[in-house]
């Protein structure tokens, strides 16, 4: 990424002020990279989405509430390990940090609010929530694109949104959309993360 | 035209490792030795010196931990290093401005 460093001659004050450019845009497009979160719930979500499917469509007893209770306090769970694993100095925050990871909690607490309320109230609806989560997932993959500089997670952002798009307009929203969701799960969001590991783990 | 006097640079900024660190921390906050070692392309020991430097003006702060039994060091600017940081690039600045002139 940077060049001649061990070149240590002083600069003109313009080749300073173009190393500082290039090196505060390497200091923001640090977040996001890691991608440990992204395969955490790709996974989690991709097992309940399958599970449900054979729930719904009798391989397993009926159930609901069985699998995605566990689901979300697995993820946060772990969400909560990882977060008292890191050094605190890892958890100092630039503006970069708290807009995407401020959006990615939007995603969590958004869809774990409507599902915990919903599935109280008996007011649950499947295509509801995945309207929801497929809106805020793409938001959040916006997000990150923009303040990361990853331009490609832009793509992956209107995925999610072309899952919104495919979603809102069936008619029959059926058990099919639960290996859909599964898939999208898989391809939009661990996969995602697999990639971002590797860049992250070379440095790039 | 901005007036500066380039005998105010801060030597201890004014060197291209220790600047493109303190350029990295102003935007990252914080990073892991490693991480810097890669981005700025340095060796071990030639980044230890800087950071040393760095740390001994209260610039940034190390933090040794361990994630799972892998050792770890993490790199934070400090509150002074961020206000030493501005008035460097605020110099800067103002000299390309005299340049320019």
């Amino acid at each position: 990424m940077v060049n001649d460093l061990n070149d240590d001659r002083p600069m003109n004050p313009a080749d300073d002020l173009a190393l500082i450019r290039q090196m505060m845009e390497a200091g923001r497009d640090r977040v996001a990279v890691s991608g440990v979160h992204f395969i955490l719930w790709g996974m989690l979500l991709t097992i309940a989405f399958f599970v449900q499917y054979l729930s719904v469509y009798g391989y397993l007893p009926p159930m609901m509430v069985e699998i995605w209770a566990p689901m979300f306090a697995i993820g946060w769970g772990i969400e909560f390990w990882l977060a008292r694993r890191c050094p605190p100095p890892t958890r100092t925050s630039n503006l970069a940090v708290v807009a995407h990871s401020s959006a990615w909690t939007v995603v969590g607490l958004g869809t774990l609010v409507y599902f915990a309320v919903s599935v109280l109230t008996k007011t649950f609806d499947p295509k509801a929530i995945t309207l929801l989560s497929a809106a805020l997932m793409g938001g959040a993959y916006w997000v990150t694109a923009v303040v990361t500089g990853v331009r490609w997670l832009k793509y992956i952002a209107l995925g999610w949104w072309a899952v919104l798009a495919y979603a809102t307009s069936l008619t029959v929203y059926d058990g099919e959309m639960l290996l859909v969701m599964a898939a999208a799960s898989a391809l939009l969001l661990t996969l995602p993360g697999f990639v971002m590991r590797r860049l992250y783990n070379s440095g790039e | 035209m901005a007036d500066f006097d380039y005998r105010t640079i801060d030597d201890v900024i004014h060197s291209r490792v220790r600047l493109a660190i303190m350029s990295y921390l102003a935007s990252a906050r914080a990073a892991e030795f490693t991480e810097l070692k890669k981005v700025l392309k340095v060796s071990d020991g030639n980044l230890s010196t800087h950071l040393k430097k760095l740390e001994d003006h209260g610039y940034v702060k190390t933090e040794k931990g361990f994630v799972g039994r892998k050792p770890q060091t993490m790199v934070e600017i400090t509150e002074d290093g961020s206000k030493a940081f501005k008035t460097y690039v605020d110099g800067i600045a103002a000299m390309l401005g005299q340049t320019n002139n």
